[in-house]
């Protein structure tokens, strides 16, 4: 990791250029470098062999080395060579292969794992929000406890979400963005509490984006190192701007845990899930480079804002674990599928074979991001029984679950939101969403998930 | 050669995006005396909608929408030269931007590649814009249209700050107001008063048209 003010400088004296033609550097070198590492996408073998794995982290490495960061506000790129990033590589895979969160029973590790470990990837579950997903504060807290309440979940993964407290929209870098922030802080903890699990790790608060906002949440009795992660990541491609890197640097000094997420949009500069995987590498040793980085997040979509597709599987699979054997940090990512299909039996197919996949391909952690805590269950269960799953056997039975997926979701009905699936007096899931996972699993189990 | 085949080797060294060639060819029908709008339209732009097709079936990504905007952009420079002023006329200003605290800029590079390729002249704010910039900017450079994009439910009130400055400036009917992005929906654009919304790049070029009654 290189010292944030080697950052600055290099951010401040870079090469000029506009947002564009870095835009255009990026998609010329990646396009030479698929090519050159033979990396290719393939629909039969959604788990890549460990030397295509490394052939990505590679081609990842040559990436950023060959086009660097751009920041946004100097309009300048932060250079990086082979030798520095390699040192950043090295620095990664000798220290700390794990990180914990929460406090006394409440406390959780989130540890480097392999896709053969027999240990399943902890499970962190948790409202979505960030504009992806209606939250509405009537039923904010039973919709967090119908997570927290789930004993195989060990922490929550992305938290907050509501848009408005009271009418007032949250409103980035405004007071409103604390206000309601705050608000939705004070709610949880008193979730927690209720629950029991008051030390519980509370992931991600995707609501507030400022530094500002970040500060408001962080005091004690409130969030502080044990129960936040804060966002001070690479945009896609290869952006920051002086709010990350500043964020990176309080984070660092603090000794709190940065939010990292190595992630790439295929369709737009990435052509297919082969530059993806290669970008979301990139992406993730950017971070690497100026911010200390336990635990990883990959994580790519689409374009057009569709990721439950079997492209998406391999470049996050791919990515997954060409970060897990060429850095040693616990890996994870979201399982949870697009917002169209929410609260219904098809989002299970998907959510089932990409928790299948994801474990086999050495997930360390995994977020059910979804829209009840009863998929929170779904997902623990598969993770407990497939962790271990001999590789070309999890291969397999993703493939079919995923098949399964592609063809429920063409007839899937109208979403349902929370107060349709769960009942908002005993927070417990309706008769019929009950049915729902129960019918499912026992699909699952006929397709070859080994419960447990 | 005849006038059909000048313009389809305009249209195709335009859709391969060769600027050097495409440029070439493009002097030369000018020097042969073709009309200069018929190679415009039935040259460059011809070339350039296919482009965006081949966008839409995943054939093209954002670079060469990139490469066409600029080779579109030289070409249709070279040929209006020779345009009398009154047709020299693009199908519209539009100012496009992520609004203010919003750091994504994919999905907007996306939109205003589109646009500009539909023959719009394009400018983009970039990321993190001030909502009184898109107002600045758009008195400057004379717009028709200002897009606003966000991703976040922490930025989405950025659009009504934009659009509410316009209505207490007195200057809401002078321009069309379009929102995009994660956190936009019909449903918003038509609560805070927007003139339209498009969920992705395609659709945002036949809302300018529909805007711009074309």
């Amino acid at each position: 990791m290189l010292s944030m003010m080697d950052i600055q400088k290099r951010a401040e004296t870079g090469p000029v250029m506009k947002s564009k033609e870095f835009d255009l550097a990026f998609a010329r070198k990646i396009r030479e470098l698929t090519p050159k590492f033979n990396i290719k996408y393939d629909a039969e073998q959604l788990i890549v062999d460990d030397a295509t794995a490394d052939k990505i982290f590679q081609a990842g490495i040559e990436l950023l080395a060959g086009v660097g960061l751009y920041n946004t506000d100097t309009q300048r790129v932060i250079q990086f060579s082979i030798e520095e990033l390699q040192q950043v590589v090295e620095d990664a895979r000798s220290g700390p292969d794990m990180v914990m969160f929460g406090l006394g029973k409440d406390e959780v590790c989130y540890q480097h794992r392999t896709g053969k470990d027999k240990r399943q990837p902890v499970l962190a579950a948790g409202a979505h929000g960030g504009g992806t997903v209606p939250i509405r504060q009537e039923w904010f807290s039973q919709f967090v406890q119908s997570y927290v309440q789930e004993e195989s979940n060990k922490a929550l993964a992305i938290t907050g979400g509501v848009p408005s407290v009271d009418g007032i929209p949250i409103k980035v870098g405004t007071p409103s963005e604390v206000y309601c922030a705050l608000w939705e802080n004070k709610a949880m903890l008193e979730v927690l509490r209720r629950v029991g699990r008051p030390d519980m790790h509370l992931g991600l608060h995707s609501s507030v984006t400022s530094i500002g906002g970040f500060l408001a949440l962080v005091h004690e009795g409130f969030r502080g190192r044990h129960n936040i992660q804060l966002s001070a990541h690479v945009m896609p491609e290869l952006k920051v701007d002086w709010s990350r890197l500043t964020l990176a640097l309080i984070v660092k000094e603090w000794d709190f845990v940065p939010w990292v997420s190595g992630m790439s949009v295929e369709g737009a500069l990435c052509r297919g899930p082969e530059e993806t995987a290669v970008g979301m590498i990139a992406s993730m040793l950017g971070q690497l480079a100026y911010s200390n980085a336990i635990p990883v997040q990959i994580w790519n979509n689409t374009v057009r804002g569709e990721w439950s597709r079997s492209q998406t599987l391999w470049a996050n699979g791919a990515a997954t674990r060409a970060a897990e054997r060429n850095v040693r940090l616990p890996i994870g990512g979201m399982v949870t599928t697009e917002e169209q299909f929410r609260g219904t039996e098809a989002s299970l197919y998907w959510e089932a074979a990409a928790s299948v996949l994801y474990t086999a391909c050495g997930f360390g952690y995994c977020w059910s991001t979804g829209w009840t805590g009863l998929e929170a269950r779904f997902v623990g269960e598969i993770l407990t029984a497939v962790a271990g799953m001999d590789e070309q056997k999890a291969n397999k039975l993703a493939k079919t679950i995923y098949a399964r997926w592609v063809a429920e979701k063409e007839h899937a009905p109208p979403p349902k939101d929370f107060p349709e699936l769960y009942d908002l007096k005993t927070v417990q899931p309706t008769k019929d969403w009950l049915k729902s996972y129960n019918r499912v699993k026992d699909e699952l189990a006929h397709m070859g998930i080994p419960y447990k | 050669m005849s006038d059909a085949d000048i313009f389809k080797t305009i249209t195709e060294l335009v859709i391969s995006l060769d600027e050097e060639k495409a440029m070439a060819a493009v002097q030369n029908a000018l020097d042969e005396g073709h009309d200069p709008l018929e190679i415009l339209q039935k040259g460059v732009l011809a070339g350039l909608r296919v482009i965006g097709d081949k966008f839409g079936t995943g054939e093209y990504f954002l670079p060469e929408l990139m490469m066409g905007a600029d080779l579109s952009e030289a070409c249709t420079n070279k040929i209006m030269e020779r345009i009398p002023e009154q047709a020299n006329a693009s199908r519209g200003v539009v100012l496009i931007g992520a609004v203010q605290g919003d750091l994504h800029d994919i999905g907007k590079s996306l939109v205003l590649r589109q646009i500009s390729l539909a023959g719009y002249k394009v400018h983009d704010l970039g990321i993190n814009v001030p909502s009184m910039t898109f107002i600045d900017k758009a008195r400057e450079l004379n717009a028709d249209i200002i897009g606003l994009s966000a991703f976040l439910d922490a930025t989405r009130p950025f659009y009504s700050e934009v659009i509410n400055y316009l209505r207490d400036m007195g200057l809401r009917s002078e321009y069309k107001v379009i929102i995009g992005g994660v956190a936009a929906s019909a449903e918003l654009a038509e609560s805070i008063g927007a003139d339209g919304w498009a969920p992705d790049a395609p659709s945002a070029v036949r809302l300018c048209d529909k805007l711009m009654g074309q």
